[in-house]
């Protein structure tokens, strides 16, 4: 029997994997008509039909984009693959923000919001399970953004606060209610995992996470 | 015969137009589904072809807002999703003769085009 910890772990693997999968699958469709395109112009080119060097180039281009969109994502991949290694290692918060931000992506554009994870003025890190902080991360991310209008921003930022590390969410654009907000049982399951804390500021339209420097 | 895609990435579906160009069949396309509504009300497509998943507007969602402005339109609709659950869902609620996978097989796609014209009972002149 899988307890909740599993389960939420799961369900967040699960749900990346099969966002990363269509990621994937996309980048994929893309290159296949890009590369028929081609064959078409190298068919009429060979039926007698004028080439424009051009355009081939431009075609070309087009699928080595799509192969390096594809190679930024199965790096994406493989960096959450091993943030399972540990189940706590010193690591940069920052890093830990910016892999789930790129992960996230797909979501907030199907939902036509932005994820900005701007460059720390003091980047920091936290001797933490990297897992479930970007877990817990994704889940205010998840919770959040129904709420968020379309085209505005969710700013992801941390700062060294005490002995332990804030990482905020700030929505940049219409403000929410509080009280639309109802953060799923599922972060204050994973907070407590990171001895860490979890709410959401109506005043500062943020979600903001606490956890400490150090898990003992 | 005149098509209209619908898709959010322009890589793909610019590409796909202009392989159906070459193929004589006259293909428009847009990447927001929004924008696909005001396409239908100025000119008159035989079919339209939806991507099912696309941000804010999904494919099914579009249909109807299609269909309520041009109640002969035709779709076939693609997707890039690959879970066999996924294309049993959305085959149930679509039909699965009209349901395709990325990547696209232009001649299977051109297949649905053409049986689509003779039920309309048109003459496809590829």
């Amino acid at each position: 029997m899988i307890d909740s910890t599993g389960r939420i772990g799961l369900a967040f693997f699960g749900a990346l994997s099969a966002s990363i999968s269509h990621e994937i699958k996309n980048r994929m469709a893309i290159i296949h008509e890009q590369a028929s395109l081609l064959e078409d112009y190298i068919h009429m080119a060979a039926k007698g039909s004028e080439t424009d060097p051009e355009r081939m180039l431009k075609i070309a281009g087009s699928i080595k984009k799509q192969v390096g969109n594809a190679d930024v994502i199965i790096k994406n991949m493989n960096r959450l693959a091993h943030s399972t290694d540990d189940l706590k290692r010193t690591a940069s918060v920052e890093e830990i923000i910016d892999l789930i931000a790129a992960l996230s992506k797909r979501m907030a554009d199907l939902h036509e919001v932005k994820i900005a994870a701007p460059q720390a003025k003091e980047p920091c890190s936290a001797h933490t399970s990297p897992f479930l902080l970007m877990n817990l991360i994704w889940w205010c991310i998840k919770t959040i953004m129904p709420f968020v209008q379309k085209n505005d921003t969710i700013r992801l930022s941390h700062e060294k606060s005490g002995d332990g590390v804030l990482i905020r969410m700030t929505v940049e654009g219409k403000p929410i209610s509080e009280e639309e907000i109802e953060f799923p049982e599922e972060t204050s399951i994973l907070a407590g995992l990171l001895n860490g804390e979890v709410g959401y500021s109506r005043e500062k339209q943020q979600c903001v996470i606490s956890i400490p420097a150090a898990l003992p | 015969m005149k098509i209209l895609l619908v898709d959010d990435e322009a890589e793909f579906v610019s590409a796909l137009a202009e392989r159906l160009s070459f193929r004589n069949i006259d293909a428009d396309w847009v990447t927001r589904p929004e924008d696909a509504v005001p396409k239908v009300e100025e000119t008159c497509y035989d079919v339209a072809v939806l991507d099912i998943k696309m941000p804010r507007v999904d494919g099914i969602e579009l249909k109807k807002r299609l269909q309520a402005k041009c109640p002969d339109l035709k779709f076939i609709f693609f997707t890039g999703h690959g879970s066999e659950e996924v294309f049993k869902k959305g085959a149930s609620e679509i039909g699965e003769d009209y349901y395709l996978l990325k990547p696209i097989k232009i001649d299977h796609l051109i297949a649905k085009l053409v049986e689509i014209e003779k039920q309309k009972g048109g003459v496809f002149d590829d």
